[in-house]
């Protein structure tokens, strides 16, 4: 009876792997030579880089590293809440390239919930510049977000060929966004500045994460990502060796079944050919409106294999994951920390997303992104 | 995460009363940082349901707070409710939840845990204890509950 309700309690919390698993069987049955190509729609080099961050993701929250950076930064507000909605921008922007976007959120909004019932601020508002931020801030660093992964081992990006392909349209987000706050921030009156309080800094842990994290980007720029996992699994069994076990291990299934379902589809649909033969701009905005429907890592997944524009599937899946709410795993999950509803996040996140999506649409079309 | 043991040999920390003092006033300052985390729900092979309250700050659980689905209120320590034939909405517990978060009160009593080198400050909710907050040694730092910590962050991917 105990296996029973622990086989439906897992079920129920990890009903997007049980989708995905049900669309796989269901691909399967459908054709079985599926099986035969599994192999080539896996990439196994982005499975192992998302693996190793998620371990680090982990450490460096637990570490208390991303708290000190937090408390540092918001201790210099000076009270105005323009400078606090700046300064927690700031913290979005530094921590999310470091610790993905999804565990930027995980730090950023409980944060901000708290600031915005001191402050009288606009929680859904805060949350949503989070969200939004975490999601722009992220593509800075190919480690930064999953679909990013994908695309930086998929083309064998060179790492700092990666960053100068990004700047652009991450300082552009960033301006964006500055300007946007500036607009929100007339009308807010701010009560009163919290003094965060400090979390206990396991030092070892952090100085392990971050040589790990270094490790993992150069092990995974010389194509040899598994000795970064290694080593980070070393280092974190020296250090805190439960951190491996408290990992979400069902996320990593989730993430090698979207790459053979959504790989799959455009076979099924014969339509490998017609997305080879798309135009950068093209690619864009294919990109863009398919992660407002199955999200952005999925939407990479299902083109990355038949184009070569890599730079408009980066601008499109990245700006696409600040649109509707399913854009990104990030959106979701901001709104499920806090009291945020979708028809708030919306009206926030839309009019940036619009303008980033015209923005995006230039700067493929005179070539950046092309 | 597991207790830290002190080592062998190690003579048992000298504490002050003004480290006590110390731990017991950054929690009175925190309190109005935490608030209640996702509901976390178990359901049992009988149909029963138990409810925990994570206790959290800046994406930190420092500990679980026992909910009574039938009184729709935060139980004391030590009394998980399990339930049965009750309906548990999770967003409605987690709204009532985060006013009680608000009603807590510290303790301003300690205890020391010598294992794991903390202060231990009760949190009360009306008339019972609910929760503790773990402070480092020299009342400085607050000291997270890390299994709790990933428990929530799992729940919600």
């Amino acid at each position: 009876m105990k296996i029973i309700s622990y086989i439906q309690g897992f079920l129920v919390r990890e009903k997007l792997l049980v989708l995905l698993l049900a669309i796989f069987i269901a691909f399967i049955v459908f054709d079985h030579s599926l099986v035969e190509r599994i192999p080539s729609y896996v990439n196994l080099d982005a499975i192992i880089v998302i693996t190793s961050l998620l371990v680090i993701s982990r450490c460096l929250h637990v570490s208390g590293l991303t708290n000190r950076i937090a408390a540092k930064i918001l201790g210099r507000t000076g009270g105005s809440p323009r400078s606090t909605l700046f300064y927690i921008l700031l913290i979005t922007y530094l921590l999310a390239p470091l610790i993905m976007n999804d565990g930027a959120i995980f730090v950023v909004v409980p944060l901000v919930m708290v600031i915005a019932e001191l402050s009288g601020h606009e929680e859904a508002l805060l949350v949503t510049l989070v969200a939004v931020s975490a999601n722009m801030a992220s593509i800075i660093l190919p480690i930064g977000n999953p679909q990013d992964i994908v695309i930086w081992t998929h083309y064998g990006i060179p790492f700092t060929e990666y960053i100068l392909a990004s700047l652009p349209l991450y300082l552009v987000s960033l301006g964006l966004l500055a300007v946007y706050i500036m607009f929100l921030s007339k009308k807010l009156i701010l009560k009163e500045i919290p003094v965060l309080p400090r979390v206990r800094l396991d030092e070892k842990l952090a100085v392990a994460s971050l040589v790990s994290l270094i490790a993992i980007i150069i092990t995974a720029q010389l194509k040899a990502p598994w000795i970064g996992l290694v080593i980070t699994i070393i280092l974190v069994l020296l250090s805190r060796p439960h951190i491996l076990v408290e990992i979400d291990y069902p996320l990593i299934a989730v993430f090698i079944l979207m790459f053979i379902d959504f790989s799959e589809i455009p076979h099924l649909l014969r339509i490998q050919s017609l997305i080879s033969m798309l135009s950068p701009l093209q690619i864009y905005g294919l990109s863009l409106v398919l992660s407002q429907g199955i999200s952005n890592v999925p939407a990479t997944i299902a083109l990355i294999r038949h184009t070569i524009y890599w730079k408009a599937l980066f601008a499109g899946v990245n700006i696409g994951g600040v649109g509707l709410l399913p854009g990104s795993m990030a959106n979701i999950i901001a709104l499920r920390l806090s009291r945020t509803s979708v028809r708030d996040y919306h009206r926030y996140a839309l009019p940036f997303f619009l303008v980033m999506s015209m923005v995006g649409f230039i700067l493929v079309l005179v070539g950046l992104y092309s | 995460m597991p207790i830290r043991i002190r080592a062998p040999g190690r003579e048992p920390r000298r504490i002050r009363p003004e480290d006590a003092v110390k731990a017991i006033n950054l929690v009175k300052e925190s309190l109005k940082l935490f608030t209640a985390g996702p509901p976390l729900i178990h359901r049992g092979p009988a149909g029963e349901v138990h409810v925990d309250i994570p206790l959290i700050y800046d994406g930190y659980a420092f500990d679980r707070i026992h909910y009574d689905p039938y009184e729709n209120s935060f139980s004391p320590k030590g009394r998980p409710v399990h339930a049965i034939g009750v309906k548990v909405d999770r967003d409605q517990v987690w709204e009532l939840a985060k006013q009680y978060v608000k009603e807590l009160v510290v303790i301003e009593a300690v205890e020391y845990r010598d294992p794991e080198d903390v202060w231990v400050v009760p949190l009360a909710w009306r008339c019972y204890i609910v929760a503790h907050v773990k402070v480092s040694y020299d009342g400085e730092e607050l000291v997270p509950d890390y299994p709790l910590t990933e428990e929530i962050s799992g729940r919600l991917m």
